[in-house]
């Protein structure tokens, strides 16, 4: 009783504790669901998922730098210039070695697209968790679209450098790439078959095209209708799938088919083309900071562009300067600023593109007027009305040559040489490669293994996947 | 006087706080008092033992003399015990208290124990950060640093003095990896900050440690295994640091006590790092001009070129003779970048603390109020710090001191000055002054003759000369810390025996940057130019950066709360049955936000910016090259928020103080992202048992006076709040190309993600000798993660390159050893030493990611870990000598190979060599102290056993990087001893440099055994020389103590078994350089 006594004296003190206690206690639940950062979120909503495709670094700066740098685009200016290369990957391309990485580790470009495709593969599995409604249904549609067109694209560029050339005859047992559709980290994916690769890109830009728009969207990371029939045409086109290819082209061009006329680009500019340019319907370029060859910049005097290519153009061309600059202490001509608006190629689709599908696919059914009049469309705009001189009174493979010549003076240092080499060696064309350095030519024949890249070591050590065989 | 005036207005407020605080010292009536009866045979001693605060003091032992017979006092500090003999003598002690002697007959009614002053050498009381306890009562195994050897060290934060005295505790300097600063007892995680969580008084500290003086700190506990540490629950996995602080002492006389040192240290040792003469240096350099690897650079007319790299161009050009020419490279080399260096950029660095301090109480009250001013002087010329601290504490007992209220505010105010221009030489040879002392311009990202001539004056001068720079405050940055920390507490006496407390903390720490670009500066010219556009035709410049200085700015808060309520029930049942219970909640909160931002064309007197000129979306191509950028404007704010809810429960029960069982509890959740609120917790649990064996009656092993036997089980965590278990993206805040804003992917999805778990076990045994010749403990450990979170390589074609998961199990094992040994006491001549030794070694039991190829083991195994091997251990490629072409050969598939390759994407594990591992099996240090009348000598030795570590090499790769701009790549090992002709392979192992470089080549060299070096040795760390003199030997002193010192440190080595001229711990930096500091401390 007496301790009883006590503490009712002191009710008071009692009192407050127990108050102290109880605001204690009374902490919410929602007290531990504070985010613990403020940056960081689950992306659940459209404009989230949208978010994630804006991200440009990681979805629009994905192709492959490897085809351009074993491409006959350029040379090296001498020996020492290729012996003082920036990285071993860079040489060892040049020269179509065996081995190409010598051990580099993270090689982006393997890395990169698989990246773009992991992100676009999360927008695909947390959409069908948002409901539909008719205020979101347009936003929730192009997101679809743009994802599963994104991936076509990805996925297009990784098979087009680590697998061989299309050929119907032999695409179930060609060795394709990794296809993973899922978003999860912890699933290794076999190489699929070549024609199960192209299968799965061509049913994604199925997939793309009814969820896209028709209208050009205001800024060019974004896909468009036209972006997907322009990626079908290219990809059908290297297939030799020529008539579809054309089908397509004609597509993308009822959208657009808008040129920019050379004769009003800068030539002193450091940036010829704007980065929303009337030309360009997708933009993307090579992976970045990794080599120093695909920059088209000063900081790699040690390359110079391939005097063959350069003698290909006429003097008037207006590309040369619109794409060239000569460094006057060298004499060597270095790229400038492409389509693509930072310091790497332009890998993206444009409508000079579709131009010259259109013009080749009708000159191989022998449409030759009509073909030379969509290249001449092209041309009009590369010339100053003074020096244009319209293409006209070839015959079939005349013209088919011409038109292939312009398509590498227009298509220079966007990776696509390689693809074409490809797919026109498939087709008889018989073009050998060669390169000399300190008095060793190096050789690289039609259909040679080396066409295909070899998948990074760490890849194949850490999924065990089949490699190359180079 | 300006900068003082803030900080006297800052005391004097202060000041006023501390009267508030210290309120009035009531004086309540003591308990009744018990009177023993004189004289008589069978006699019945009675009376109570008190603390200097009077409070009773339950478990004091009142022993007989030279007998068993011994009682133990009650709850409120009674006792009584039957004496035979009023001659008898009665011993009454108590751990953490003096003990104290009386005749059966004169033993007063009151027995005021006084507490342990903190000598060497004594077992105290420990803290846990909630509760005290007596060392005799704990099963845990507890470190104890008091002050007196806390203080035997001079340094500005309070960490550094654990280094080289503290058991189980090692000062990581080999560092890789994800390794931290402190170790407790080996490492129990993989990828989560494995540092020790640290705590101030009774809350974590989340401040900066260097805001806390070290002379205000009373004693530091380290707790070791998981019957101490798991109080502390999900956060204990790497072992706790306790700090608590003065807090005054009861019915004591206010006591001044005054401490002054200043610590001078010298420059670094420039020459330890060996380099190429000039000479070799500009040698490399013309055999790369030869070779052409200058002619991108040459080419594209801009970029920075060596001054050695000019003439040779020169020649080249046939602007210069051949004689001219090796005359002017002649010239150049003549000239040592170091001596520059010595003369313009380090200086001795000068560190002085001054700290006043007043403590004292009555009955009912005790205060402790301090002030503290450290200035740093750092060894470079411009970097400097300086720190204000203010703490005060003051506790006050009341009603009948059944309720204790303790408040106390700690206040850090700290500025620190840092070198914003960093002047890094480049070339060996580089020359910052003309010989009369004026500063000369230097190529840095820009060739110099293009400097001279770029813009025909319509730039800003864009010229760089580094002694302009170290000269003027160009560039200023300052960053100014403010730490405040206040704390309330409240105890109340619900029963004797229960007491209900509620605690509370509050943090808050401001930190401010301010990085001053001025105008003058290279930085803001650089800027400036970098970006401004010169119409070609009409010559007119436009600057799209404005004209003026640019000030970088960021700021970070944080501020937590931290509250506790706490019941504890302590009761003595019958005099053998003793019980201590605590158990209550607590909550944690903290934030932090962060915000930056750039100010252009600032201006200093009036503050006014330039910002709204600046179009931030433009792409500006630069002035040169063909790269271009946006203006960063640097705008970023982010925040962050720790959340802890935590129950906790923590009790032992003692049996006739012979017998102890412990056990706790506790469980913490965590505002953890993306988890489901039934995964935010994690339960954790101990138990405890020992056994004070010379408490046993039938206990007569006479060398020994005490002997306790403990052992220890349970769970600690770790906390990663990196990772989720769902699909995590951030938004950066940053814009697309076309300026619209995107999310990154952080964390990919991770549904089966699990807390982190680290299971304890220790054994241990404390014993002391007869009359404490000999004291000390020694345990065994076991420490066990369970799935330990680990980022690994997985295959890209996931989309990420690393996994971070729960992916590995690891095991801990070591012995800890603590001695102290009173060898000598002779006269006013005495001797002691104190021993520690520690072992341990950790080791991956279960890693669930495979490696990708030996080049990933061999390159990081703290990356990869390897099942059945430390984590910090390192493997290497075995060396197999040179070839007849001085190239370096290892094993392939058991055969001499070159393949390097091949080599490195070996996955046959055969092919790689075990070397041993980064941080050392053995540990520990031996102090030795002696002291004569009133001199004192200190010497500590430390010792680091059986480890390795890679020593420099020579980098051909570096070497011949023609274009690199940074770092010092003429600092390089053994280049007088590569091979360079036919027969060099006998004599050497350093390969021939070869042109063009090959990396896989370097690898395998770089990490082969030819480049591993034990790192085995001793050290001295530091000794101590102090003079002291008391009033009460010498009457006429002014002061009660005082004391001078002389402290000097960072000695050197004086034994390791490498032949090398390297320091283990600064196998890749500089070692700190000697110090040496004086010292006085006064108390009056």
């Amino acid at each position: 009783m007496y301790q009883f006594r006590t503490i009712m004296k002191n009710w008071k003190i009692n009192y407050l504790l127990l108050c102290t206690l109880i605001i204690f206690a009374s902490c919410k639940k929602s007290f531990l669901d504070a985010k613990p950062s403020s940056g960081i979120l689950t992306p659940k909503t459209l404009n989230e998922l949208q978010g994630l495709l804006e991200n440009a670094d990681v979805l629009n700066k994905s192709t492959p730098s490897l085809s351009q740098m074993a491409s006959d685009d350029y040379v090296f200016t001498s020996y020492e210039s290729w012996q003082s290369a920036y990285t071993a990957t860079e040489r060892n391309s040049y020269i179509w070695a065996k081995d190409i990485y010598e051990g580099a580790s993270q090689v982006q470009d393997w890395s990169s697209g698989y990246q773009g495709i992991f992100y676009c593969n999360n927008v695909l599995a947390v959409l069908p968790h948002i409901v539909q409604t008719p205020s979101n249904i347009q936003q929730y549609n192009t997101i679809k679209g743009w994802a599963n067109f994104m991936r076509a694209f990805l996925l297009y560029d990784l098979v087009r450098n680590f697998s061989p050339a299309y050929d119907p005859a032999t695409a179930d047992k060609d060795l394709g790439i990794p296809v993973p559709l899922e978003a999860r980290v912890d699933q290794i994916v076999p190489r699929s078959s070549l024609k199960d690769t192209y299968t799965q890109i061509l049913h994604d830009l199925r997939s793309a095209v009814p969820a896209l728009s028709v209208a050009l969207p205001l800024n060019n990371n974004r896909p468009s209708r036209a972006a997907a029939y322009a990626l079908f045409s290219r990809i059908l086109l290297s297939m030799r799938e020529y008539a579809q290819a054309e089908l397509y082209a004609d597509s993308a061009l009822a959208i657009t088919k808008t040129l920019i006329d050379y004769n009003g680009v800068s030539t002193t500019s450091a940036t010829p083309f704007a980065i929303n340019n009337a030309e360009t319907i997708f933009s993307t370029g090579s992976i970045l900071n990794q080599y120093q060859i695909t920059y088209p910049a000063s900081v790699n005097t040690q390359v110079t562009m391939n005097p063959e290519l350069l003698a290909l153009y006429d003097k008037n061309d207006l590309r040369l300067s619109a794409f060239f600059r000569l460094n006057t202490a060298t004499g060597n001509l270095y790229v400038r600023r492409g389509y693509f608006f930072q310091t790497t190629c332009f890998t993206g689709l444009a409508t000079d593109e579709l131009y010259l599908i259109k013009s080749e696919c009708l000159a191989r059914r022998n449409e030759l007027t009509a073909s030379l009049s969509w290249l001449n469309d092209l041309l009009r705009k590369r010339f100053s009305p003074t020096s244009f001189r319209e293409v006209s009174g070839l015959n079939q493979q005349a013209a088919l040559q011409r038109i292939l010549e312009e398509r590498r003076k227009e298509l220079v240092w966007r990776t696509l040489r390689w693809t074409d080499l490809k797919r026109l060696n498939k087709e008889g064309a018989n073009i050998t490669l060669t390169r000399v350095l300190n008095g060793v030519t190096y050789t690289l024949t039609p259909n040679d293994p080396k066409y295909v890249f070899p998948i990074p070591d760490d890849e194949i050590a850490l999924s065990g996947i089949t490699q190359n065989l180079r | 006087m300006d900068m003082i005036t803030p900080y006297a207005l800052r005391i004097m407020l202060f000041l006023k706080i501390v009267t508030l605080l210290t309120c009035g010292s009531a004086h309540h009536v003591l308990a009744a008092t018990f009177n023993s009866p004189v004289g008589a045979k069978n006699i019945e001693v009675r009376g109570r033992v008190v603390d200097e605060a009077g409070k009773g003091i339950s478990g004091a032992v009142i022993q007989i003399k030279d007998t068993q017979r011994k009682v133990l006092s009650n709850a409120e500090g009674y006792f009584s015990i039957a004496v035979v003999n009023s001659n008898a003598v009665l011993i009454i002690s108590h751990l953490g208290y003096h003990p104290q002697e009386f005749r059966a007959d004169k033993v007063p009614a009151l027995i005021r124990m006084v507490e342990y002053s903190g000598q060497l050498n004594e077992v105290g009381i420990v803290s846990t950060g909630y509760q005290n306890i007596p060392r005799e009562r704990a099963t845990g195994s507890f470190v104890l640093l008091d002050s007196a050897l806390l203080n035997r060290k001079v340094s500005t934060n309070i960490l550094d003095r654990l280094d080289g005295v503290t058991s189980g505790l090692i000062f990581n300097r080999n560092k890789t990896g994800n390794t931290p600063d402190i170790s407790v007892r080996g490492r129990s995680t993989i990828a989560s900050d494995a540092s020790p969580l640290i705590i101030l008084d009774n809350f974590p500290y989340d401040g900066d440690i260097s805001n806390i003086n070290p002379q205000d700190v009373k004693s530091i506990t380290v707790l070791k295994d998981a019957a101490a540490s798991s109080i502390w629950g999900s956060r204990a996995g790497n072992g706790v640091i306790v700090i608590t602080t003065y807090k005054g002492v009861f019915n004591q006389k206010p006591m001044v006590s005054l401490n002054s040192n200043v610590t001078i240290g010298g420059r670094p040792d420039l020459y330890y790092k060996p380099q190429l003469s000039n000479q070799a240096f500009i040698g490399i350099e013309q055999f790369l001009f030869d070779k052409g690897a200058y002619n991108t650079v040459i080419n594209n007319g801009y970029g920075s070129l060596s001054p050695a790299v000019e003439i040779m161009l020169l020649s080249r050009k046939g602007t210069i003779t051949q004689q001219r020419k090796s005359a002017m490279l002649d010239s150049i080399a003549m000239h040592d970048n170091r001596d520059d260096l010595k003369k313009y950029y380090y200086h001795p660095s000068v560190n002085q603390q001054y700290q006043v301090s007043i403590n004292g109480g009555g009955a009912n009250n005790k205060y402790y109020v301090s002030m503290g001013y450290d200035q740093n002087k750092a060894n470079t010329v411009i970097n400097s710090n300086d720190r204000m601290s203010l703490n005060a504490s003051n506790t006050v007992s009341m009603l009948k001191k059944k309720l204790e209220v303790v408040t106390g505010i700690m206040f850090t105010s700290s500025r620190t000055n840092v070198d914003g221009s960093a002047y890094n030489p480049q070339f060996p040879y580089e020359n910052l002054a003309d010989q009369n002392g004026k500063a000369l311009a230097i190529t840095r990202t820009l060739r110099l003759p293009y400097v001279d001539t770029v813009g025909k004056g319509r730039l800003l001068d864009w010229h760089y000369k580094p002694l302009d720079e170290i000269q003027n405050p160009f560039v200023t940055q300052r960053l100014k810390v403010t730490d405040y920390r206040i704390n309330a507490g409240l105890s109340y006496a619900i029963l004797k025996s229960l007491h209900l407390s509620g605690t509370y903390t509050y943090d808050k720490g401001l930190n401010e940057q301010v990085r001053r670009n001025g105008l003058p500066s290279y930085y803001t010219r650089d800027m400036i130019n970098t970006y401004s556009q010169i119409n070609q035709a009409t010559g007119v410049v436009t600057y799209p950066v404005p004209l003026g200085d640019i000030n970088d700015n960021s700021t970070s808060v944080y501020y937590a709360h931290y509250g506790r309520a706490q019941l504890n029930y302590d009761k003595l049942f019958n005099g053998k049955h003793a019980v201590n219970a605590l158990g209550g909640m607590e909550i944690k909160d903290y934030q932090s936000n962060f915000n930056s931002y750039t100010l252009y064309g600032f201006d200093q007197e009036t503050f006014a910016n330039r910002n709204n000129t600046i179009n931030p979306t433009v792409l500006y191509p630069a002035f040169y090259g063909s790269g271009s950028s946006r203006i960063p404007l640097n705008i970023a704010s982010a925040s962050t928020t720790d959340r802890y809810r935590s129950y906790f429960f923590n009790g032992s029960y003692t049996y006739d103080s012979r017998y102890i069982l412990s056990a706790s509890a506790r469980k913490d959740e965590s505002n953890l992202f993306g988890v489901k609120t039934n995964q935010k917790g994690v339960p954790l649990w101990s138990a405890g048992l020992a056994w004070n064996l010379s408490n046993e009656r039938f206990y007569h092993f006479e060398p020994f006076t005490y002997l306790k036997l403990r052992a220890t089980y349970g769970y600690s965590g770790n906390v990663n709040k990196s990772v989720s278990a769902y699909l995590t993206a951030q938004a950066t805040g940053q814009s697309n190309l076309w300026n619209i804003p995107y999310v990154t992917i952080t964390n990919p999805p991770n549904p089966s993600l699990r807390w982190e778990q680290v299971r304890n076990i220790n054994f241990g045994i404390d014993f002391q000798t007869k009359a404490n010749v000999l004291s000390g403990s020694v345990e065994y450990w076991i420490k066990s993660g369970f799935d330990l979170i680990g980022a690994s390589p997985i295959a890209q074609q996931t989309g990420v390159s690393v996994f971070t998961g729960n992916t590995a199990n690891m095991r801990g094992r070591g012995v800890d050893v603590a001695l102290n040994s009173n060898n000598l006491k002779a006269g006013s001549f005495g001797w002691s030493t104190q021993f520690h030794f520690n072992y341990n070694t950790d080791q991956i039991t279960s890693y669930k990611v495979k490696a990708i190829n030996n080049a990933a083991i061999v390159l990081g195994n703290y990356l990869q870990p390897l099942v059945g091997y430390s984590y910090y251990s390192i493997f290497s490629y075995p060396w197999r000598g040179l070839d007849h072409s001085g190239n370096p050969q290892s094993v392939l598939n058991g055969n001499t190979s070159k393949d390097y390759s091949a080599i490195s994407k070996s996955t046959n594990i055969a092919d790689i060599a075990y070397s041993g591992t980064l941080t050392p099996k053995y540990f520990g240090n031996i102090m030795n102290n002696m002291s004569w009348r009133s001199l004192e000598l200190s010497v500590n030795l430390t010792y680091k056993l059986k480890y390795v570590y890679r020593r420099p090499y020579l980098s051909n790769a570096s070497l011949y990087s023609a274009n690199s701009t940074g770092g010092q790549r003429y600092q390089q090992s053994d280049f007088d001893q590569r091979w360079q002709n036919p027969g060099d392979e006998m004599k050497t192992d350093v390969p021939s440099l070869i042109y063009p470089v090959n990396s896989a080549r370097e690898e395998v060299y770089k990490y082969s055994t030819a480049l591993i070096e034990k790192g085995d040795h001793v050290r001295l760390q530091d000794v101590r020389l102090s003079y002291s003199l008391s009033k009460r030997k010498v009457a006429r002193l002014p002061f009660d103590h005082v004391s001078i010192y002389t402290y000097a440190s960072n000695l050197g080595i004086i034994w390791k078994s490498s032949k090398y001229r390297i320091d283990p711990d600064y196998a890749q930096g500089i070692p700190l350089p000697k110090t040496i500091a004086f010292g006085l401390k006064a108390t009056f």
